[in-house]
């Protein structure tokens, strides 16, 4: 019914697990799907208490997507007054847009003993203004981190590279012109989440759209990604393949791929009922880690 | 003979993170020298170090001749290993199992694994 007015109820994720984070914006997709034609949507987070970048960014990307096909949407903030101000601190639902607002630096500064990154939805177009204004926003982020997070600088290398290998991943495969970052720090036990997402072609439209249709579906897409097969069939490829590496294997992580109905997670390739609209990318990393070198996983 | 000199902390701050940033940087470049000055560069992705030895090899291509000046460690390592074999050993991701989802309880499970940040 297109007129009728939908209030979705988010539940608080049931554990604080990084896959955990996923299940309520399963739900979301689900709903998205089953109701096509919704036009009037209250993103309803009343019993939300704490929120993780996962949830909080695929949230806020799926609240863009429908915002772009013309519905209205309505945010009940969560009665929990820190949750509350959390999400004001970090601009859900929009996001920091470096390309339209002018001061975007100083609200990126704006909090500078707090340990998170706010949403930031940045433009993935060629063209010089938007490559200049997304390396500026870049470097911005690795001075934030750098001079923030107190980490050792083999880690604020290893976060810098995380980040900008999904980036040029996003500007060069996802054929659409947003990408979306956050990123938060757990200072108490040493975690670190990054989560970048794009509502793109998935990694199995960008393989298709590069003459590899061999690639049929997404599990084979996300698989191939992650042995590190190029959609230029060079010796590229290496973003999200180094990327799984060093989280897993050298941080002591773990490491999300959803792509279209395919997520890897835990060295597993699930195919669900539900797509991501694109490909989303989740990063839990370990701050300190004793001889960890970022060159062996390159 | 025409010598160019790029200072890269002019276009870049401190930080080069992109593939298209260096193609941008290097597709128009007339010289018959180039020498490209990374002072202040404190960090170079994966990508963009592999594009921008691509793009050293097309300048030399058209007979440009082409120096790099002023590498940080970290950033001349990151260049070099670009210009290698990129299929390193250690990053060969094991063996995946594959499986289909088909209710909630599934999922749960699935998710219900990993690390908690507190």
């Amino acid at each position: 019914m297109p007129n009728s007015i939908y209030d979705l109820q988010f539940q608080q994720p049931r554990s604080n697990f990084l896959g955990s984070q996923l299940k309520e914006v399963i739900d979301f997709i689900e709903f998205i799907d089953s109701n096509p034609r919704a036009r009037n949507i209250i993103i309803n987070l009343k019993n939300i208490q704490f929120v993780q970048p996962t949830f909080i960014l695929a949230l806020a990307v799926l609240f863009d997507m429908l915002e772009e096909r013309g519905s209205s949407l309505i945010v009940n903030q969560p009665k929990d007054g820190y949750c509350n101000s959390y999400l004001k601190y970090i601009n859900f639902p929009s996001g920091i847009r470096p390309d339209v607002i002018k001061d975007w630096e100083r609200l990126l500064n704006k909090h500078p003993y707090r340990t998170y990154l706010p949403i930031v939805n940045f433009p993935t177009d060629r063209d010089e203004i938007s490559t200049n204004v997304r390396e500026k926003l870049l470097s911005q982020i690795n001075l934030i981190i750098k001079s923030r997070l107190n980490i050792e600088s083999e880690l604020q290398n290893a976060v810098s590279y995380l980040i900008s290998e999904i980036t040029d991943n996003i500007i060069e495969h996802s054929g659409i012109n947003r990408g979306w970052l956050m990123v938060q720090f757990y200072p108490t036990t040493h975690y670190l989440d990054i989560c970048l997402i794009d509502a793109g072609k998935t990694i199995l439209g960008s393989y298709i759209d590069n003459g590899m249709l061999e690639i049929k579906d997404d599990a084979t897409a996300i698989e191939k990604a992650l042995i590190g097969l190029s959609t230029k069939r060079d010796d590229r490829g290496t973003g999200l393949r180094t990327s799984r590496a060093i989280s897993m294997d050298g941080l002591e992580g773990d490491f999300i791929l959803y792509s279209g109905n395919a997520l890897y997670f835990k060295n597993k390739i699930a195919i669900l009922q539900r797509k991501w609209p694109g490909t989303l990318v989740a990063m839990r990393i370990k701050s300190k880690v004793e001889k960890f070198d970022i060159y062996s996983y390159i | 003979m025409k010598e160019q000199r790029l200072i890269l902390s002019e276009k870049f701050n401190n930080s080069i993170s992109t593939r298209i940033a260096v193609e941008n940087l290097l597709k128009n470049i007339k010289t018959d020298e180039l020498i490209i000055d990374f002072s202040d560069i404190s960090f170079i992705s994966s990508s963009a170090a592999h594009q921008m030895v691509i793009e050293i090899r097309l300048l030399e291509q058209r007979n440009i001749n082409v120096k790099c000046e002023n590498m940080n460690p970290d950033v001349s390592r990151m260049i070099e290993l670009s210009k290698t074999d990129r299929k390193n050993l250690f990053t060969t991701i094991p063996s995946i199992k594959h499986s289909i989802i088909n209710s909630n309880l599934d999922l749960s499970r699935l998710f219900l694994e990993g690390i908690q940040p507190d």
